[in-house]
């Protein structure tokens, strides 16, 4: 297949600041071994800016995968039109599954499936065990072929009916697995995993911290390249004449079918595709987390990636990746490390966020307005800007601390506002951010009027002329 | 010569419930021609066209359509569907009942393309991409150059070149008519519906559609079928005419003919006969 890089090229052009400030954010705090970038970076991890670099890891993995899981929303929902609400049906059948596959499964004693036998491999330094890839690969092909069943089934619903049953799915799914299906699936407590997927190396002598930040950075790369592989399938996909033939069935279906499109045949194997991929995402999660929980199939996972989707900007790929690793990245370490008592935060700021980028910004921030877009990444380094002056690390010292001022006015002691912990250096990025993002949004509007007001004030003294 | 049939509708009818949208009608379309079905507004002109283009399955009657492709193993239902159905012998073909067959496999199968009364066009994918859709089913193996060349190829066809670029969306009305001709005529039919193909358009903009007809019909041997409520822009445009009325046929003919035949006149065309005859 030829590749048009141009067009990729402009894309990326056009989003040149975006894309800078998504490094920003997400990868810089990966690079405190750098010569260059490494001391500057970890200045910013000692006084709060920045998470240290493995809590990235652990965020990157998650985000990584959320992405996978997100894109494959974006593939269904996004592209054909079938919205979703219960994506996390697949994510928690892929956690489960991958752990019963790989290690077996009994009903009482009696044993049903003997499970997978380890298979270490050792690919670039990572020492990892390729039969937990194989059980998430192969879970997932049994769940395409459940999708290809249900997905015949539950397709031809019409309208808001597709919707409602992708709704009840997952809940019925949670309810089988913790209390019918307790026997085998663990029931509250969930399915354990016992063989990990990163293994220690056979000479290795680190032991303790060290292994274990070894194994998570490996854990991170075998992620990251999952995710990457999964999400160039998916991009070009998109991208193809498949895509373009999902995109007529969302625009109007009788047209597609009129235009000869197999309609129900495109949207089956769409879900089917799509339900493989969150399956991938599901078992890899499984992995990160230790366990396959009934968590995995809470609603709360299918509107997550919702709201990173639409907010990224829907029907794009590009925007579920950067709206889920960006969103992701922040609420994981701003946000709740910022606000640790609102427990909730996180979905009034998601909900009022979806509000107005519904309201003023309905693409999404990948196609958003370029005005809109440069003022976020302004917010963005206005923020790192403003809290390395404020924690008295760059050269001039602290001299503005807001902290005893709000604490008058918002309530006593560290949290004032609703319990919000606004004094740490996270809560304040998050308030510098906003208030960056606001200056970058308005700011060039207003010193523009400011200075007409000027330029009309001083001509009427007569003392002035304005350049013309 | 005796003309060859292309499509042939015996004893079709519509109900919504107790209303009868097609009542009996039974007509049928020789290759080659340019039919025009007339009717005052709610006479069933739509409804035929939705049966025989697969959208609404017909409450009884045939539509018969000779098979131009094989199926394959993706049209598994209609395949099943295709087997059970009504055939009846053309000379030395075969025909099949295509009622309640899906619009694809109308379209694929049987070369029977239309177009909207109330255009339909891919909103927010670009003018060209709303003319590389129609193509992709018969040429979803092609070279990506391939499918666009094509693609440019109907684009110009209507006078959209320049705007490939646009989003649907944006385009006035008369553009969206002429695309939707694209998208219809992008899928290579034998047998072409056009609901309303004039609707809402300024007279330069009929004449434009006019010329793209005319063209279909003679350069590409496309037989054409126009619903349309105006005779006078039929005229000299179609060589026979359908009449209907309540979803009835009253009359059949030329259209001199049919502007001197008093029931339609009566039921329908009052004034408006006087242009023609
Ligand atoms: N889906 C439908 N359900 C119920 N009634 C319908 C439906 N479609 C059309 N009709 C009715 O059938 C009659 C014929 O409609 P139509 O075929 O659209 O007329 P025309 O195209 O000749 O103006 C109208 O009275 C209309 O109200
Ligand atoms: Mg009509």
């Amino acid at each position: 297949m030829k590749l048009d890089w141009e067009y990729y090229w402009d894309e990326v052009k056009k989003r040149k600041f975006f894309i800078f400030g998504f490094f920003l954010v997400v990868l810089l705090p990966t690079m405190d071994t750098w010569i260059f970038l490494g001391p500057s970076v970890r200045t910013a991890q000692s006084v709060g800016i920045m998470p240290d670099s493995v809590t990235t890891s652990i965020i990157i993995q998650k985000a990584a995968i959320l992405v996978i899981f997100a894109v494959s929303w974006d593939l269904l929902s996004g592209y054909s039109g079938q919205i979703s609400f219960g994506h996390a049906l697949f994510l928690g059948m892929g956690g489960y599954l991958a752990v019963m596959i790989r290690e077996g499964l009994m009903i009482g004693d009696q044993e049903v499936f003997p499970g997978m036998e380890e298979q270490l491999v050792d690919i670039g330094g990572i020492y990892f065990d390729l039969s937990v890839i194989e059980a998430i690969i192969l879970a997932s092909a049994l769940i395409a072929v459940f999708a290809l069943v249900t997905g015949t089934i539950i397709l031809r619903l019409k309208g808001p009916y597709f919707a409602l049953v992708t709704l009840v799915l997952p809940l019925i799914a949670q309810i089988l697995v913790t209390k019918i299906w307790g026997d085998f699936t663990g029931g509250d407590g969930g399915l354990q995993i016992t063989s990990q997927l990163i293994q220690k190396p056979p000479g290795s002598t680190l032991e303790g911290l060290d292994l274990f930040k070894l194994q998570i950075e490996q854990m991170t790369t075998v992620i990251l390249t999952f995710a990457i592989v999964c999400v160039a399938i998916m991009y070009l996909l998109a991208r193809s004449r498949y895509g373009l033939v999902l995109k007529a069935i969302r625009e109007d279906e009788q047209a597609a079918s009129s235009s000869g499109i197999n309609v129900s045949l495109y949207k089956v194997s769409v879900f089917v595709i799509s339900s493989f991929f969150a399956s991938v995402a599901g078992g890899l999660l499984a992995q990160v987390f230790g366990s396959s929980t009934s968590a995995l199939f809470e609603s709360e996972r299918s509107f997550e990636i919702i709201i990173f989707s639409i907010l990224g900007g829907i029907g794009t790929i590009l925007g579920a990746i950067i709206g889920t690793f960006v969103l992701f990245f922040a609420l994981s370490y701003y946000i709740k490390d910022g606000f640790v008592d609102l427990q909730t935060i996180e979905v009034l700021i998601f909900g009022l966020l979806l509000i107005i980028i519904i309201r003023y910004q309905p693409r999404g921030l990948i196609n958003a307005d370029p005005q809109l877009r440069n003022s976020l990444f302004f917010g963005v380094i206005f923020s790192f800007l403003m809290a390395f002056y404020d924690t008295g690390n760059m050269i001039i010292a602290s001299t503005w601390n807001p902290a005893p001022i709000l604490q008058k006015y918002l309530g006593q002691g560290e949290r004032g506002f609703f319990g919000m912990d606004l004094f740490k250096v996270q809560g304040r990025m998050v308030l510098y951010f906003i208030v960056g993002t606001v200056i970058g949004y308005y700011g060039p509007e207003l010193a523009q009027k400011i200075r007409l007001r000027l330029w009309g004030v001083w001509p009427s003294l007569g003392t002035f002329d304005p350049p013309k | 010569m005796t003309a060859r049939k292309v499509l042939s509708i015996e004893k079709l009818t519509k109900k919504f419930n107790e209303f009868v949208a097609v009542d009996n009608v039974s007509f049928d379309v020789y290759e080659g021609e340019v039919l025009g079905i007339i009717g005052s507004n709610g006479s069933g002109k739509t409804t035929l066209f939705n049966m025989i283009s697969g959208v609404l399955e017909p409450t009884s009657g045939s539509i018969f359509a000779e098979q131009q492709s094989r199926f394959s193993l993706f049209d598994f239902p209609s395949l099943l569907k295709t087997r059970f159905s009504k055939r009846v012998r053309w000379e030395d073909r075969t025909a099949v009942d295509i009622g309640g067959q899906s619009p694809h496999i109308v379209l694929n199968k049987f070369g029977i393309a239309r177009t909207f009364q109330i255009v339909k066009p891919f909103k927010q994918v670009t003018t060209l991409e709303n003319v590389t859709i129609p193509h992709i089913p018969q040429n979803f193996m092609a070279k990506p150059s391939t499918l666009k060349s094509r693609a440019i190829r109907s684009l110009l066809s209507v006078d959209l070149g320049e705007k490939q670029k646009y989003p649907a969306v944006i385009l006035p009305h008369g553009d969206l008519k002429r695309l939707d001709f694209a998208r219809a005529m992008a899928t290579n039919p034998r047998l072409l519906l056009l609901d309303e193909p004039f609707g809402g358009l300024s007279s330069q903009d009929a004449f434009r559609v006019t010329q793209l007809i005319k063209n279909a019909n003679k350069e590409y041997g496309v037989t054409i079928m126009i619903v349309e409520h105006k005779l006078k822009l039929l005229a000299n445009l179609v060589t026979r005419i359908v009449v209907l009325d309540h979803g009835q046929v009253i009359a059949m003919g030329t259209p001199k003919e049919i502007a001197k035949n008093k029931d339609v006149i009566e039921a329908y065309l009052g004034v408006e006969a006087d242009h023609i005859a």
